[in-house]
């Protein structure tokens, strides 16, 4: 509280010396103290006012109560309200303008003091209201901090416990170590006691299977016996032989020769396999050399020695042992040399291709052929595309196909065939069926469109017709007007009048087009407007060009009026080439008519330009 | 694909002789033999009780008949049906019989394997071998049936002892570092022998037959080990499958470990293919369809036909939940085998019981996956040819060759339920044996199997 009080403290007096500062100004009084006792001191002045009014001025005191209000005002600062009295004994007059003026000074003051009045009160409430906001604040955090603190102390109380609990889990853990440890005792000592107790056991049933036999044996027991009808010859046809040490002896050596014949088996078949491992390794070598031979040449030019002398030695190498061709040998020192040789070459063909990933990382960092290489994503993504456009060709030749048939069905007018094909290409059926409708309906669309520009066409052109008509009349006044006038110049205006609604033309070209198409023409006035145009455009390529050949542009522009007549009718020589263009161009389908036609336009605009320029 | 007339047959004996011109089955007491082309009885024998085990000798000639109850073996010929051999074990018991190598002596274990006794066909001799170990596989011959190498236990500890088969000589006794030795096993070319430990430590030691220790592997600790080994035909690899469903391939050269075959239960490579066999309904061809379905009213799932069906990639296969607490789980890879031309491995994880898995041995991948609707009994390669049997103990046998597989209804009235099988060594037929019957299933050469069904096209 005592914070908030300081904090808020210099606003109080900052505001307080404003209204210092404004009382100050008004009055033309001087100290801040005096003006500050004016403000505290009208407060509870303007509100005793009248009670006090009524009982301070009566019919006898009038005189005082004036002497004493001037008095009062005087030591205010306000101007005598008396008139200056010539001699000091005459009494002095009461001023009315003073009193005036010093009532209306006193309202004027009044109502400011009023108005500072409010305005220290809207601040009180204001204060009032921050202060109730700041104590909600502060109420507010003193909860939560009051519930942080619980917060604090029960998870204090909670990580004791956990502690007691990780304690309590450790003295567990340490018991069941400990039980662990117990128990292996146990097992180990059991274990040890079991295996006494088995060889115990085992000896005791020796010692009675010895004694069964013992029993058993030596009752010369009757019973065991063979009974044989007469002796079989051994299979080998030998007679059984004494054991002798002699026997032994071969026994001996035959198991050590059994042993020999296997130890040499293996051993030939790992040389054999050595053999073949090393016809490998030659070969591989062989082939290394050949590969690096070409190679050869360029380390040498750049004198790279080291590499260099590296192949001769090895192409040595090479040469030895294929002199001595000592495979079977299978010595020390070949195959020291080979493996030898073959490191070598190896280190070269790993230098080799370092030096090759070098160069490829170092193309790939310097980005030259970034745009050539495609990489594998964007590959991928094409064949991707590829082979979705391939499902959709596929899947238009077999509606084609399935149109077609469906055409030769109802051709033939076989109705059972065409009932079977209508039941199994119903809902094909349909769906071309609801194509079909959308076809029609932008076929209407087009229609529709075609005819506003047709309409805007024959709109154009009698506009132009008008204003032609306008310009004849106009340059017919003009040439009555102007006699003197000459006849180049008035041919050079009109050619720049038609070269100023160049951009009009064009539009008019591109939708009078399909017009000239259409068999029955909307009104036969425009195709001769229309081709008179297209004919008239290219009599002026640009403006430069155009003062370039001005001095022949007049027979160029009668000629081209002489070429109104249709263009399929009476081709010009020079420029079939252009409107055989023109033709293949439109009769392309009617979807892109617009932008062709467009086109076409141009390129007879350019082929007639060159016409013209020679 | 034929097959022969249902025969009798007691305790699932029925064996080829390795010349391959017999076939000797029991039925009972009797011992029959026939031809194996004409299925002609050639000779009855009748032996003093039910036979337990019979087994051929290397040279055909003759066969021995064990009935363990009540501690006997007789021995027939085939040349002299009137020759006859009787061994009596008496008191002493017997629990196994075997011949030697050279078909001239027989190996009888006793009761508890107080001793082996050799008894010699050709002499009055006899000899006997004490502290035999009684374990999975104590006893195994080299190839060329020069060696025996014996698995025995000698004061606590084990030992192999190598004898020499023709005249029974000790040649090398050595004490193995095994816990608890659970199976010996000659390579093929007789000169390595594989010695692996009981199923609590993993352990597999390979011994030269000079006693020197080649090597030790042990692939991990503290847990069950080794379940089955198996050689490579041409002794290259070892195969060692074990009970974390792993098959490790073992090469001769270092003897260390080229690969690990692990049996996920779901398949998620495309390039592996799954054959599933699949019920096909009967008579849907002909277009009647019963209601209740005819599988129920015929009632044993053995008469319907099935095929086998390619199924797409990501394949999972039935798994058998292992209980845990109790001895022998089913986990593990029970059973293993090579192709005789090296180039495959099948083999069956027991928690998926139903799948054979075969096993490129080339490519050191899986190749194919065959799962069957019910858990594989048993499954033996044609000799001759990459070409898998396989049996589930229902009314089809299942042949698998890098052309396709196949699944073949065995004919005739009433079940034939195939427990067992086993190829004659021209892989050209097959007995197959159920509890009570066996019958011949002859394939011909000249069609290959794998065209009928589930081919899947560019295998080779």
């Amino acid at each position: 509280m005592g914070e908030w009080m300081t904090v808020t403290d210099p606003d109080l007096s900052s505001e307080s010396k404003n209204i210092c500062q404004y009382t100050s100004e008004t009055k033309m009084s001087p100290s801040s103290l005096y003006s500050q006792q004016v403000l505290c001191s009208s407060i509870p002045l303007s509100k005793n006012v009248h009670s006090f009014f009524s009982a301070f001025c009566t019919e006898e005191n009038i005189e005082q109560s004036i002497s004493y209000l001037d008095q009062e005002l005087t030591t205010f600062g306000f101007p005598s309200l008396y008139e200056e009295s010539k001699g000091k004994d005459t009494k002095r007059e009461l001023n009315i303008v003073a009193v005036l003026n010093c009532m209306n000074e006193l309202l004027v003051l009044q109502r400011k003091n009023l108005l500072a009045q409010e305005n220290v009160e809207t601040q009180n409430l204001k204060l009032g209201s921050d202060m109730d906001h700041l104590q909600n604040c502060y109420a507010k955090l003193k909860e939560q901090l009051e519930t942080s603190r619980r917060e604090m102390i029960g998870l204090q109380e909670r990580d004791r416990q956990l502690q007691c609990k990780n304690r309590n889990l450790h003295q567990l853990l340490k018991n069941e170590k400990d039980e662990v440890q117990k128990l292996q005792n146990i097992i180990a000592s059991r274990a040890t006691q079991y295996n006494h107790d088995m060889k115990r056991k085992e000896r005791e049933y020796n010692k009675l299977k010895e004694r069964l036999h013992q029993l058993v044996m030596n009752k010369k027991d009757k019973k065991i016996a063979m009974e044989v009808l007469n002796y079989v010859g051994r299979a080998d046809g030998k007679r059984g032989s004494w054991r002798t040490g002699k026997t032994e002896a071969r026994n001996e050596d035959e198991m050590y020769k059994i042993l020999l014949n296997d130890y040499e088996y293996r051993q030939k078949q790992i040389l054999m396999e050595n053999a073949e491992l090393k016809k490998v390794l030659q070969q591989m070598k062989k082939e290394m050399i050949s590969l690096l031979s070409p190679q050869k040449q360029k380390p040498r030019e750049r004198a790279d020695d080291s590499t260099g002398t590296v192949i001769s030695d090895a192409e040595e190498d090479a040469g030895e042992l294929s002199r001595e061709s000592m495979w079977d040998l299978s010595c020390e020192t070949v195959r020291e040399q080979l493996t030898n040789s073959i490191r070598k070459q190896w280190r070269i063909l790993k230098s080799h291709v370092e030096k090759l990933d070098n160069q490829v990382s170092k193309v790939h960092l310097e980005g030259f052929n970034d745009e050539d290489v495609i990489s594998r994503q964007d590959h991928e993504q094409e064949t991707e595309k590829l082979e979705l456009e391939i499902q959709q060709c596929k899947e238009m030749i077999k509606t084609q196909q399935q149109l077609l048939q469906q055409q030769l069905a109802t051709a033939c007018d076989d109705d059972t065939t065409s009932l079977l094909r209508d039941c199994y290409l119903l809902e094909e059926k349909e769906r071309l069926k609801e194509e079909w409708s959308l076809f029609k309906e932008q076929k209407k669309n087009f229609e529709k469109e075609r005819r506003s520009f047709t309409e805007a066409a024959i709109r154009l052109g009698l506009e132009r017709k008008a204003f032609e008509e306008e310009r004849a009349s106009w340059l017919k006044q003009q040439f009555l007007n102007m006699t003197t006038f000459d006849h180049q110049n008035s041919e050079n205006m009109k050619l720049f009048s038609a070269f100023s609604g160049s951009s009009d033309r064009d539009s008019l070209t591109v939708h009078s087009r399909p017009r000239q198409k259409k068999p029955h023409g909307v009104s036969n006035g425009s195709p001769v407007c229309t081709s008179k145009l297209t004919k008239s455009l290219p009599a002026s390529p640009s403006t430069s060009d155009f003062c370039q050949t001005r001095s022949c542009a007049s027979e160029h522009s009668s000629i081209n009026v002489l070429n109104i007549t249709p263009e399929e009718t009476k081709p010009n020589p020079v420029g079939r080439e252009g409107t055989n263009q023109k033709w293949s161009m439109a009769s392309r389908p009617g979807s892109q008519e617009g932008c062709h036609s467009g086109r076409s336009s141009t390129c007879t605009n350019s082929h007639v330009e060159k016409d013209d320029l020679p | 694909m034929n097959f022969s007339e249902v025969f009798k047959l007691s305790s699932l004996l029925c064996k080829f002789s390795p010349d391959g011109k017999y076939l000797a089955s029991c039925v009972q007491y009797r011992l029959v033999i026939r031809d194996v082309n004409t299925l002609q009885i050639l000779q009855l024998y009748t032996c003093l009780d039910q036979i337990q085990h019979i087994e051929w000798s290397a040279d055909s000639l003759f066969i021995l008949c064990a009935m363990y109850k009540r501690g006997l073996v007789q021995v027939w010929s085939l040349e002299q049906p009137e020759w006859h051999c009787r061994i009596d074990e008496g008191s002493a018991g017997l629990v196994a019989s075997c011949w030697s190598p050279d078909g001239r002596h027989i190996l009888n274990t006793t009761e508890f394997h107080l001793r082996i006794t050799v008894w010699s066909l050709c002499t009055k001799s006899v000899s006997y071998i004490k502290y035999p170990k009684a374990c999975q596989q104590g006893i195994t011959f080299t190839r060329d049936g020069r060696y025996m190498a014996l698995a025995e236990r000698r004061d606590c500890k084990d030992h192999v002892s190598v004898f020499v088969c023709s005249d029974w000589q000790l040649l090398r006794h050595f004490d193995t570092e095994t816990q608890d030795l659970a199976g010996i096993e000659w390579a093929p070319n007789g000169c390595v022998l594989a010695v692996w430990d009981t199923c609590l430590e993993y352990k597999v030691l390979l011994y030269s037959l000079d006693g020197r220790l080649l090597s030790a592997y042990c692939a991990y600790e503290w847990s069950l080990g080794v379940k089955s080994v198996a050689w490579s035909p041409s002794s290259q690899f070892l195969a060692v499958g074990s009970y974390d469903g792993k098959v490790r391939i073992l090469n001769h050269v270092t003897w260390k470990m080229i690969t690990e075959f692990g049996h996920p239960a779901t398949i998620n490579n495309p390039k592996i293919v799954v054959y599933k066999e699949a019920e096909k309904n009967p008579r849907l061809a002909l277009g009647r369809l019963a209601f209740p379905p005819p599988r129920a009213a015929a009632g044993p799932a053995s008469t319907t036909e099935s095929k086998y069906e390619i199924a797409s990639a990501p394949v999972s296969l039935q798994t058998l939940k292992p209980i845990a607490d109790r001895a022998n789980p089913k986990i593990g890879i029970g059973a293993l085998a090579f192709s005789p031309d090296n180039y495959f491995l099948a083999t069956r994880n027991d928690s998926v019981p139903n799948a054979v898995w075969i096993w490129d041995i080339q490519k050191l991948r899986l190749f194919v996956v065959l799962e069957q609707l019910s858990p594989v009994r048993f499954f033996q390669w044609d000799p001759q040819q990459p070409r898998l049997a396989i049996c589930t103990g229902g009314g089809k046998v299942y042949l698998w060759s890098p052309a396709g597989c196949v699944s073949v209804q065995v004919p005739g009235e009433g079940d034939f339920q195939v427990l067992s099988l086993c190829w004659h060594f021209s892989g050209d037929s097959l007995a197959l044996l159920s509890k009570d019957h066996f019958c011949l299933c002859f394939l011909e050469t000249e069609e290959r199997v794998g065209t009928t069904f589930g081919r899947p096209g560019d295998h080779t």
